[in-house]
């Protein structure tokens, strides 16, 4: 009879397999594609004067104010390759965040996107420094921004309304920005919010296995770079083209949590196994879906309202104390059933790296990896030798068993 | 000299201080100040007590030798050669007594807080209710090296905090061993512009389940061109800042002391807090003159690791402010004559050297007076603990704008700008930044203080990390080049 079932099994897997690849390669590239249109317009738009401001930190400034000041955000999301760690080793020593390293170095270099000014939030303290290097040595104009960690003490939000208003005075008399108007900035959450129904949208379909984990976690980090409207627009093209549970069949239903990067659409997809289809059940990432959160009321105070759910972010577990929201979200409390939980930090990030024994413990009983990595191309085997050695054990507990942990 | 000729004043109401007059100062091993102890006379050691307002009781004399604290497992006493004059030995022993202290206070029934993070924010603001006594687990980051013992960080790592942490991570070792301090009634953790390895042990502590709570320490962003100039504010040590910040800071510290005022059972006072500030301020002065003179004076009247123990006074006076305050009294006394004789450690040719961030290890400090440097200047990342208190202002106003001066709040250029400006009224001819492998701040940092101080003061800066105890294949690297390192400056003597 289990031999019968096994058999059973294996057989749909192989008919599932050919359709999640070729989805697969329609869907990031769709997002490639999608990706390098915005790209190019963006770098149409600053011949044409428009002012670009980098963004670093997980969850703050919110994008729609910087918008709302006629700023392109870009959101540095990953440190490029060892090279540029490397060169970034000039600014900062070598057990600094990968991601510091990478963006320092490039910029250095020259060969980063040079941003017209930057927005560093105060999430860490390698961030705050980080500031300092950019206006310092690197010369990049640099407005600061100090988010409240201990995001629960009364007040906390109001303080960072306050810091949010003053980033918008300072916005505005940054040449080629404008003053930010109340309507355009309830417009631009207007704009945002439809993103976030459609990133909640395609997250329950990636947790039912419509797309593969890998696709997910592209799709999820590429609002970042496109924007509300062309996410929108992409998410309605990628809802209404079918691949019908393409991964459903999976048994591997994975959250993610961690700072962005060490994940990202194809790495995830090397790294995660091309040939084995995976879930994304929930992502916790900086990065992922679930950091744009429900849509914002912004009622008469649009910024107040910003400023509110900025505080209440409580994914960014790495910085906000206490982080009870973040754990219970990590042991699944309202979110579809993990198989097990993969945590991927950076290399020398200290507010996720010395808690990953936390987080062990409060993954609701699941398997958990706790990744640490940069970007240098040495780390793929080791990081696929890992990822593969936890995908295999979960199969095992799955057989051994058998419900308790997710199909 | 023959320093007996010395007139020894009465310091306070220690009247029988003169009983035992310092030799011509030296470095003793701590063997000879055994010794040497068996001839204090007993009035003496009958003078020096904590909690005074407990009376004198059976256990709460402090004065003892080094030897005592060796025998609690404090191992590294017997490689530490200390100054001999008594109130080096006095404040020695009285911070090594902290810990039994702290338990003492407990079976006086005084409550213990916690502080984790700020490092004298909020200590002064304990002080204010009565029966409070605060302290800081962090300062567990010495233990293994006093100890020459890795325990407390292999506890450390095994609760998943391991080496890319800071030394402070003995702090939450501490915690999960339980044997080196009461269990606090009260943990009080900043959070906000600190360091984040401390930040991450913080996180483990509250999940122990102690009464805890999280502040914020805000960041004392650069005025931007934008900035109004009425929002700008300078506080007494020059530092400027937003008005923004400062009054984030107060109501922090206000609802702070409504949590001291719950566990006190006492209302908050301001008048309490600011008869309390007054003497924190007179502590700060200490400690600011204890400084300035050893560093000015053509010998060095302390020696490097005393110096060190009178700047941690600041954070929270070792857990006894009106003791502490005494003990630094008569530090200062000693220091002025010495210095007034002209007398003190090492050689007149002594090469003067700044020091950014304090070595975990103490034994470098001592090395490097070997080595010939004597201090002049250094940044050991409490400003803010010895930052003058403008007593004009509001109390709870006053203590959020010293603590606004703090050494981690602003930029690494502003922290290197002040410790190159001291180190060049002092005549320092080389700097040395001592860090710790992977700590938050230092793999920023350390390059930014290089460069400020090097263009300072046009003498090569050493940077190091300093390693672990009880590795002698780590520690020889680091002699070696610090004794390189000397050796270069001494022969550019001018």
């Amino acid at each position: 009879m289990k031999q019968r079932a096994h058999a059973l099994a294996s057989r749909s897997r192989r008919k599932i397999a050919p359709l999640f690849r070729e989805t697969r390669v329609n869907l990031l590239a769709a997002i490639d594609a999608a990706l390098a249109d915005r790209v190019r317009e963006i770098e149409t738009l600053r011949r044409s004067g428009r002012r670009a401001v980098g963004v670093l930190a997980a969850h703050a400034p919110p994008f729609e104010l910087l918008e709302a000041a006629g700023a392109i955000p870009l959101r540095y999301l990953w440190g490029g390759t060892s090279a540029f760690e490397t060169r970034g080793l000039r600014l900062l020593k070598n057990e600094a965040c990968s991601l510091l390293k990478g963006i320092a170095g490039a910029l250095a270099s020259g060969e980063g996107v040079r941003p017209d000014a930057f927005v560093i939030g105060g999430a860490c303290d390698q961030l705050r420094r980080f500031a300092e290097i950019v206006r310092r040595d690197l010369e990049i104009p640099v407005f600061e921004l100090d988010l409240p960690r201990a995001h629960a003490l009364p007040g906390s939000a109001g303080r960072l309304r306050d810091e949010l208003d003053g980033l918008a005075r300072e916005l505005e008399a940054f040449p080629g920005l404008e003053p930010v108007v109340e309507e355009t900035l309830a417009s631009r959450i207007g704009a945002w919010n439809r993103s976030r129904e459609s990133l909640a949208r395609l997250a329950g379909q990636a947790a039912r296995g419509m797309m593969g984990g890998a696709e997910a976690l592209a799709l999820a980090r590429s609002v970042w770079v496109l924007g509300p409207e062309r996410f929108v627009d992409l998410a309605a093209r990628i809802e209404g083209s079918g691949g019908e549970g393409a991964a459903a069949g999976s048994s591997r239903a994975l959250a993610f949590c961690g700072p962005p990067l060490l994940f990202g659409g194809e790495r995830a997809a090397q790294l995660l196994g091309r040939e084995r289809p995976w879930r994304l059940a929930f992502d916790l990432s900086e990065t992922g879906f679930f950091p744009h959160g429900e849509p914002i009321e912004a009622g008469e105070d649009p910024l107040g309202a910003l400023a509110e759910r900025a505080n209440r972010f409580p994914l960014a577990c790495g910085f906000k104390r206490p982080d009870a929201a973040f754990l219970r979200a990590l042991e699944g409390e309202g979110r579809p059933e993990a198989a097990g939980v993969v945590c991927g930090s950076l290399s020398f990030c200290a507010p996720w790296n010395h808690q990953m024994t936390r987080f062990r413990r409060r993954t609701g009983g699941r398997p958990f990896l706790g990744l640490e990595g940069d970007f240098a191309d040495a780390q793929e085997s080791r990081l696929k030798t890992r990822i593969g050695a936890f995908l295999e054990s979960l199969s095992t507990i799955r057989k051994a068993h058998g419900s308790n942990f997710a199909s | 000299m023959d320093v007996s000729s010395i007139d020894h004043l009465d310091v306070g109401a220690l009247k029988n201080r003169s009983l035992f007059p310092d030799p011509a100062p030296r470095k003793i091993p701590m063997g000879e100040w055994h010794d040497r102890f068996k001839t204090l006379p007993a009035e003496i050691v009958d003078d020096y007590r904590y909690y005074r307002d407990l009376g004198k009781t059976s256990w709460n004399a402090y004065l003892q030798p080094p030897s005592t604290f060796y025998a609690y497992g404090m191992r590294i006493l017997d490689r530490i050669p200390f100054d001999n004059g008594l109130a080096s030995l006095r404040l020695w022993g009285f911070i090594l007594n902290e810990s039994e202290r702290l338990y003492r206070a407990r079976q006086a029934g005084r409550k213990i807080v916690a502080l984790m993070g700020d490092y004298g924010g909020l200590a002064p603001l304990v002080y204010a209710f009565p029966g409070l006594v605060p302290f800081y687990p962090d300062f567990q980051y010495w233990t293994p090296f006093l100890c020459a013992s890795n325990v407390l960080l292999e506890t450390a790592d095994a609760a998943g905090v391991g080496e890319n942490c800071c030394f402070v991570r003995a702090a939450l070792a501490a915690f999960l061993r339980r044997a080196y301090f009461p269990e606090p009634d009260l943990v009080i953790a900043s959070t906000g512009a600190g360091c984040d390895d401390l930040n991450a042990v913080a996180q483990h502590v509250e999940d122990r389940g102690y009464p805890f709570t999280w502040t914020e320490m805000v960041w004392r962003k650069r005025p931007l061109p934008a900035s109004a100039a009425k929002d700008l504010r300078t506080s007494p040590g020059g530092v400027t800042y937003r008005l923004r910040e400062r009054e984030v800071l107060a109501d922090e510290y206000r609802r702070v002391a409504s949590l001291l005022a719950d566990l006190s059972g006492t209302p908050f006072d301001e008048e309490r807090l600011a008869e309390t500030l007054s003497v924190v301020s007179k502590a700060r002065r200490l400690i600011r003159r204890i400084r300035r003179e050893t560093f000015a004076a053509d010998l060095p009247p302390l020696p490097a690791l005393e110096l060190l123990q009178v700047e941690f006074a600041g954070p929270h006076f070792y857990g006894d402010l009106p003791e502490c305050v005494s003990v630094l009294e008569d530090v200062l006394e000693t220091v002025r004559t010495r210095s007034a004789a002209g007398i003190g450690f090492g050689g007149i040719g002594a090469v003067p050297v700044a020091w950014a961030t304090p070595p975990a290890d103490p034994l470098l400090l001592h090395r490097f007076e070997e080595l010939g440097g004597r201090l002049a200047g250094t940044e050991f990342l409490v400003a803010q603990s010895r930052a003058r208190l403008d007593l004009s202002r509001p109390p709870i106003d006053a203590l959020a704008e010293s603590f606004l001066e703090g050494s981690l709040l602003g930029t690494s250029e502003e922290r290197g700008r002040r410790l190159a400006e001291e180190a060049a009224r002092f005549g320092a001819r080389g700097a040395i930044i001592s860090g710790i492998f992977a700590s938050s701040h230092c793999v920023s940092e350390t390059r930014i203080l290089r460069e400020e101080l090097s263009s300072a003061l046009q003498g090569p800066i050493l940077t190091f990390d300093v390693p672990s105890p009880g590795g002698r294949g780590l520690r020889n690297p680091v002699e070696n080049r610090l004794a390189a390192y000397m050796e270069t400056l001494a022969r550019a003597a001018p």
